[in-house]
């Protein structure tokens, strides 16, 4: 059974890692092609103090809207948004195959943290299958079958 | 035996379990395996009776389901403990107070093994009596998950390490942002 206050949470957690991750990976690749951006730099154009900046830059647990303005507004950049409902969304067919069912199981009987409840977006959706489907057609796993 | 045989039969077996990624839409590009403890206390977190609690909870399976998607991966998130030859690693999630750490070690590159979860203020400081015991205890948890007592050989080095030899993509140990 699914809490869809846990599950809630979970998703905001999740993207405000997806935003850390373009928000960082964009100053990075910024700074390295403009080698005179620096900490001190962004923190200068925002007002701020380099530690402040750093402190960001360490992770996205305190992270505001307004913090990725201020650290988007700090190496002249803004974020561009788009809306994608869940539907829409193209599944992404890359797995580790460590990560894959036990070879003698069903994928039903695949003990994860789905059968227990808190995944309750996956469990509604077409999950396990993939997980099989990539069995198959990874070529690591392939060969050790 | 290969270790990806190992795996295969911890998880047959019940003694480790392949944690999922949060969005159905997403891929799996690496694994996180988790040790029943840890299993244990994520189940017992989700359900407890304080929203407060729960959602210190989320926040850390979200961290997991980063690390599983494929994100960028720093040692904010999971960082290698010294000595580096003992292979002792954290996965940190810092908010919501408290401050979680799980500890774990790569069964192969992209494949991280987490064994159990600690408060970050009952591990007291760095080299602390606590922080010690809890590197033996999750020596004991990847021992009793039948992982061999040495990582692969040829695969990490023992005195210093590369980060790319643990997260072969997309990580970076430290932010790569001048000072």
């Amino acid at each position: 059974m699914t809490d869809p206050h846990y599950d809630a949470a979970r998703f905001a957690a999740r993207n405000r890692n997806i935003v850390y991750d373009t928000v960082v990976r964009a100053i990075e690749d910024r700074c390295l092609s403009r080698p005179g951006l620096t900490r001190k730099a962004i923190a200068e154009n925002i007002g701020r103090k380099p530690s402040q900046v750093s402190a960001w830059l360490s992770g996205p647990s305190n992270w505001t809207l307004d913090t990725v303005s201020d650290l988007l507004r700090g190496v002249g950049a803004t974020m561009e948004y788009n809306v994608v409902f869940d539907e829409q969304r193209a599944k992404l067919n890359r797995f580790n195959p460590a990560a894959s069912p036990p070879r003698t199981l069903g994928v039903h009987s695949l003990p994860s943290i789905a059968d227990t409840g808190s995944v309750g977006a996956r469990g509604s959706v077409t999950t396990s299958t993939s997980a099989t489907l990539t069995l198959v057609a990874n070529p690591t796993t392939a060969s050790a079958t | 035996m290969l270790i990806l045989e190992v795996i295969d039969a911890a998880k047959r077996a019940g003694v480790l379990i392949p944690a999922r990624p949060i969005a159905p839409w997403a891929g799996e590009p690496r694994a996180f395996l988790m040790c029943q403890p840890l299993h244990a206390a994520i189940v017992t977190g989700r359900s407890d009776t304080d929203p407060k609690v729960r959602g210190r909870w989320a926040a850390l399976e979200a961290a997991i389901s980063h690390f599983i998607e494929g994100g960028y991966v720093t040692q904010n998130l999971l960082k290698q403990l010294t000595p580096y030859k003992f292979e002792h690693w954290t996965l940190r999630s810092t908010r919501p107070r408290p401050s979680l750490r799980v500890f774990g070690r790569f069964a192969m590159p992209d494949v991280f093994v987490g064994t159990h979860v600690c408060e970050r203020p009952t591990l007291g400081g760095k080299w602390s009596p606590q922080y010690e015991q809890e590197k033996l205890v999750c020596e004991q948890h990847w021992k009793a998950a039948g992982l061999p007592d040495e990582p692969p050989p040829g695969a990490f080095s023992s005195e210093s390490f590369e980060y790319s030899e643990y997260i072969t993509s997309n990580a970076s140990r430290n932010v790569q942002v001048p000072r």
